[in-house]
């Protein structure tokens, strides 16, 4: 399923995205909660920082301003006990040497007293009666000294000199030019004994109230006297605002020009009260710029968190969706809890299913070696080349070139199975024993006798073919006595199962196995009457065979004429073959009756062997299997016979045809 | 995707280096950062940005106001927060500028010099006669020093009459004290001058007509020794001219004894007719006021006064002021300093520092600087703000001043008749060389500075005014020697004799 589907589907709850997401939306959360949290806090410490900020400006324009009052007042004392001023109050002119002297002397007291104390504000006196001006570097008529000094602020000699002339005890703002404006503090002595009167004025150098201050922020401040007059504004104040600065307490806000101003009183010394008014904008426009910081900050770590998670989360689950749509067909993950499970559930039914191929190719395979075992032994017609390729194919190696056979059958197993139920399948009796057998033979010749030995399982029974370097044949004669011996004794004694063993004699190569198998049968057939041996080799057989009847023979080699001349369609030479086994006979005993059985069953065998191979299963009314056995429930020497030729020809007839 | 990434990294480095970038305001000197404390220059003027520009160096101007800066300077001395280089008087320095060394406030310059300022090194190999004025009596270099291209530049302060009113009495240029007195007393009498002279030096600055008398106005160096004025015989004959002229109204009834600041108010009311004014801004100020105001003065330079005609006066204004631009002991980069301080002394620094920046201050025509409109437009030199903002040709600093500065910043004729007729005068030979104290002496110089002085001045104006008759002299001079002048004296002549034996030294 595509990530898409996923993210829109109910899947989602139970897939591994919605783990991956919350791992990741989790670990984003962290930077974000350490942003809110220094957000939370810059906030507050800068919220402190402007509350102190503006203490320090409030303490630095209180100290300036009381400095300035105090200044005034050190003024004052220092002019009213001079000694020359004293004098110069007394004078009603200046116009002699000594009257201009004391003047002079004025001037330079005031220039000394200037340099002491550092004085940050220019004074003077003006003697009203003289009409002169006395300041810290000469003596002066008021138009000389307006014109000389206050020419820079561009304000009207007329409004300097009515201040300075009339004022008593106040501030005085005198606008000038170009927005120009100066502070002058203004006190007028008592008068003096000759009715003379003077003024001490200060020129206030209001740079050095706000001084830096102003420059950074938009900061105003006003100085209300004790009976609540402006004395010092750093701007216009009209009637009203000066009612609203009367009333304006700590915390106020007030309304400038369309801006916010926040309001700090404090009171000075001699009771006078400083007014500061900070722009509101200020203190909001850090706090704004620092929220708007923080926030976008925040937004955008989330915004790159968010891109860089769908990202990874993409890139992590291509592979896996890739799986998904490579198992979509065989795995249905309706009840699985995520794509792992998906994957993990996969991968283990593949193991499965890969289990039991594996399982049905060994038993195809051990099927289709015994089946080539079973042609090796029954057919003589593989070529060299075939059955070496097929040994190949099928993975065997015989370990030599010598090879014996032993073909063995069941004769009797009635007790064995004793215990199971009285209905149980004979072919499946047989079957186990056959099994047992094998497995016993195997164990034994591997573990025991250390020969080769391989395995052909037959309907009715069982062959081992016994494999050795052809040198070695009569020790592997010895082995393979000793293991049908072994076999013998083990079921019989174990298991009171009495088998029959067939031993051909040795031959060379395996082309030559088919031979060995006939030998085996041939033995076999020989040994079918009552208390023969369990074991019986082919040269046994064929000795006894000899002696009692020789020209009843039926060999391997005629068999074998017989196979080939049907191969090659040659009818004739094969009916011929036929009459020459069965010819006419007058003699009728039990051993000759049994004898004629085996020729036809053997004969049959082999019809059938070769039916088998053409894959012909239409031409006889019955299975082989049947036709052997009504020959031999037969007890008549011609019915036999004839039954045989009547079965026979057609199937002769038939094969040459093929 | 690449680019996405890109984008991605780009936003996060972006906000990164924001983060980190903040400049900070402190004054403190970082590597690549000088700070320089000095009264002429403004950091945001158009002359900072140009010698940033011009040195590459990333200098920060700090400057006060004239009333404001000495207590600031001052009170950097006395704590640790220095600058990296510091515009001080050093002479002035309890204990001259080799005790400043040893205060730990400024380092000696004669290897960084040496290392770092190859234009100075050339000017002072060029120019050998300079270095006794520019080095402590141990030989040490403490300072920058401003150099005038010519030493006829030290000279521009002295006398000037109304010409239109000498032209009016069918009067010639007074070059003795009984014409100036004629010329005065007519002032008076014909053109109802109520200040006829505007301004009286006082004692311990310049006058024009002490010298008439052989005298200075203060100490001064004649026959290889160090006098001092007011202790001299003449003096009094001086007195008695100043006496005279204040009784004969020729001073006003109010004469102005404290320097020049009414002198403009008096000239351009027609108060008076003569005074003594800096070529350049005194006079300048003056006709600017005047072309402002409508009204119409022709001045002229008069000859440092004499008795007789024939005679020289060998006493009138002389600028020796060399040496303020130090290093201090808290630079981190002295070899940053050095490049910087050093680049006044090279043909680019001298363009900057006395015509500023090219096309904006003044244009190169034939390859000579002209100032441009902006300075000097017709005969009217900007105002002295914005002066300022572009150039410190008339000012000072650590840089040569040019004499092309001057040729065109006199605008007005009578300002380069004056300069033309007072730059060959010898006063020179008796001004007070660039001596220095000893920390031991400097605790006497500043009683007496304080005891005697003081003194002197008001005896001066008793005598002027009458108000101590002239026949008290002898007691004046008595009272001085109780006063510890010939102590006084003798350390001026130890710190001269000192000062005579640097180049023996060197």
């Amino acid at each position: 399923m595509k990530l898409k589907e996923i993210l829109k589907s109910d899947i989602f709850r139970k897939s591994i995205v919605k783990t991956w997401l919350v791992s990741y939306v989790a670990t984003l959360l962290i930077p974000i909660v350490f942003l809110s949290s220094f957000y939370f806090l810059s906030n507050n410490i800068t919220e402190k920082n402007i509350d102190y900020q503006n203490e320090l400006m409030i303490s630095s324009v209180t100290q300036n301003i009381n400095t300035i009052l105090n200044d005034n007042t050190s003024y004052i004392n220092f002019v009213s006990h001079s000694p020359s001023f004293l004098s110069c109050l007394n004078l009603s002119s200046y116009s002699s040497g000594s009257e201009y002297y004391t003047f002079l002397s004025l001037s330079k007291e005031i220039s000394k007293y200037n340099q002491n104390i550092a004085a940050k504000n220019d004074f003077y006196i003006y003697f009203n009666n003289l009409d002169i001006i006395v300041s810290n570097t000469g003596v002066y008529q008021p138009k000389n000294y307006f014109d000389t000094f206050n020419i820079d602020i561009g304000s009207e000699y007329s409004d300097w000199f009515n201040s300075i002339s009339t004022g008593r005890d106040n501030f005085v703002r005198l606008t000038g030019s170009e927005g120009k404006s100066l502070l002058l503090s203004i006190y007028r002595f008592p008068s003096g004994p000759a009715q003379s009167t003077a003024t001490l004025i200060t020129n206030i150098n209001e740079n050095a109230i706000a001084l830096n201050i102003q420059d950074k922020i938009d900061f105003k401040y006003a100085v209300l006297d004790q009976n609540e007059r402006i004395a010092m504004s750093s701007f216009n104040i009209d009637n009203k605002l000066l009612e609203t600065l009367k009333l304006a307490g700590n915390e106020d806000s007030i309304k400038l020009k369309d801006k916010r101003f926040d309001v700090n009183t404090k009171y000075l010394d001699n009771n006078y009260k400083l007014v500061c008014l900070f722009e509101h904008s200020r203190y909001s426009k850090n706090i704004n710029t620092l929220n708007m910081t923080c926030v976008a900050v925040i937004i955008l770590t989330a915004l790159l968190g968010i891109i860089v998670i769908s990202r990874y989360i993409k890139i992590q689950y291509s592979p896996i969706e890739n799986i998904l749509d490579t198992l979509r067909d065989t795995v249905s993950s309706d009840n699985l809890a995520n794509e792992y499970d998906v994957v993990k559930y996969s991968i283990e039914k593949m193991q499965s299913e890969n289990r039991n191929a594996t399982s049905k190719l060994e038993q195809q395979n051990r099927i289709i070696t015994n089946e080539f075992l079973t042609k090796l032994l029954t057919s003589s017609t593989l070529s060299d080349k075939v059955i070496e390729n097929n040994l190949k194919i099928h993975n065997i190696d015989f370990g030599g070139n010598g090879f014996f056979v032993i073909n063995c059958v069941v004769d009797s197993y009635d007790s064995l199975f004793d215990d199971m139920p009285p209905d149980t399948d004979e072919a499946k009796k047989l079957d186990t024993i056959l099994f047992a057998v094998k497995n016993v033979c195997e164990e034994y010749a591997k573990e025991v006798l250390h020969i080769e030995i391989h395995t052909v399982n037959f309907d009715s029974g069982i062959c081992f073919i016994i494999s050795f370097p052809a040198e070695n044949s009569e020790e592997k004669y010895k082995n393979t006595i000793e293991l049908c011996e072994f076999l013998c004794d083990f079921f019989e004694q174990k298991l009171t199962v009495f088998l029959k063993l067939a031993v051909s004699n040795s031959v060379v190569g395996a082309n030559n196995l088919s031979l060995a198998y006939i030998q085996t049968k041939s033995a076999l057939s020989c040994n079918e009457h009552q208390n023969a041996p369990c074991i019986v080799t082919y040269s046994d057989a064929k000795q006894k065979e000899k002696g009692l009847l020789a020209e009843y023979q039926y060999t391997a080699e005629i068999e074998q004429r017989l196979i080939n001349f049907v191969e090659i369609g040659n009818l004739d030479a094969a009916i011929s073959i036929i009459s020459e086994l069965f010819p006419p006979s007058s003699e009728s005993d039990v051993t000759f009756l049994q004898l004629t059985k085996t020729k036809a069953c053997n004969i049959m065998s082999t019809i059938g062997s070769l039916l088998d191979k053409k894959n012909i299963t239409d031409i006889l009314p019955a299975s082989i299997d049947d036709i052997l056995r009504r020959i031999i429930n037969q007890e008549d020497m011609e019915e036999i016979i004839s039954y045989y030729n009547r079965y026979s020809e057609t199937c002769y007839r038939k094969l040459c045809k093929q | 995707m690449k680019k996405s990434y890109f984008c991605l990294f780009a936003v996060l480095g972006t906000m990164l280096f924001a983060s980190c970038a903040q400049k900070g305001d402190s004054e403190q000197s970082q590597n690549e950062h000088l700070v320089f404390l000095f009264q002429h220059i403004s950091d945001s003027s158009s002359i900072a940005d140009e010698i940033r520009e011009k040195t590459g160096i990333d200098v920060k101007f700090i400057n006060y106001n004239n009333s404001n800066y000495y207590p600031e300077l001052l009170s950097r001395l006395a704590s640790s927060n220095l600058p990296d280089i510091i515009a001080y008087p050093w002479n002035d320095y309890p204990g001259g500028p080799e005790k400043a060394i040893s205060d730990g406030i400024i380092i000696p310059l004669n290897d960084v010099i040496d290392s770092y300022s190859p234009n100075l090194k050339r000017y002072i190999g060029e120019h050998p006669d300079i270095k006794k004025d520019i080095t402590s009596d141990n030989g040490n270099y403490y300072a920058y020093p401003f150099i005038r291209e010519e030493d006829a530049m030290k000279i521009y302060e002295g006398p000037f009459f109304r010409k239109d009113w000498l032209d009016a009495l069918s009067l010639p240029v007074p070059e003795t004290i009984s014409e100036w007195e004629e010329a005065l007393t007519l002032f008076k009498d014909k053109l109802g001058a109520s200040h006829p002279l505007a301004n009286i030096i006082t004692p311990f600055a310049s006058s024009p007509l002490a010298g008439a008398f052989g005298i200075g106005n203060s100490f001064y160096v004649d026959n290889g020794s160090v006098h001092f004025g007011p202790y001299e015989q003449q003096y009094l004959e001086y007195l008695t001219l100043l006496n005279r002229w204040y009784t004969n109204g020729l001073l006003g009834k109010t004469p102005s004894f404290s320097g020049d600041s009414d002198t403009r108010y008096k000239i351009c009311s027609g108060k008076s007719g003569a005074f003594a004014l800096p070529i350049g801004s005194g006079m300048g100020q003056i006709y600017a006021y005047c072309a402002e105001n409508g009204i119409d003065i022709e001045l002229t330079a008069v000859p440092y006064p004499v008795l007789n005609k024939g005679e020289v006066n060998r006493f009138g204004y002389y600028d020796n002021d060399y040496c303020q631009y130090a290093i201090t002991k808290n630079c981190k980069n002295i070899e940053l300093a050095a490049r910087l301080l050093d680049y006044g002394y090279s043909d680019k620094g001298m363009l900057t520092y006395n015509f500023g920046t090219e096309g904006e201050s003044y244009q190169l025509k034939a390859n000579e600087p002209v100032y441009t409109d902006l300075i000097i437009q017709g005969n009217q030199v900007a105002d002295t703000v914005t002066l300022r903002k572009y150039i410190l040709g008339h000012l000072s600093g650590p840089f040569i001043q040019m004499r092309g500065y001057l040729d065109q910043y006199f605008t007005h004729t009578a300002q380069k008749e004056a300069f033309e007729l007072w730059s060959s005068q010898p006063f020179e030979s008796t001004v007070i060389p660039p001596i220095t104290f000893i920390d031991s002496e400097q605790f006497e110089v500043s009683v007496f500075s304080t005891t005697i002085n003081e003194y002197v001045d008001d005896m001066f104006l008793k005598f002027v005014l009458g108000v101590e008759p002239l026949e008290n002299f002898d007691l004046y001079l008595k009272e001085l020697e109780a006063r510890g002048i010939k102590r006084y004296l003798e350390i001026y002549n130890n710190a001269y004799k000192r000062y005579t034996m640097r180049g023996e030294r060197q």
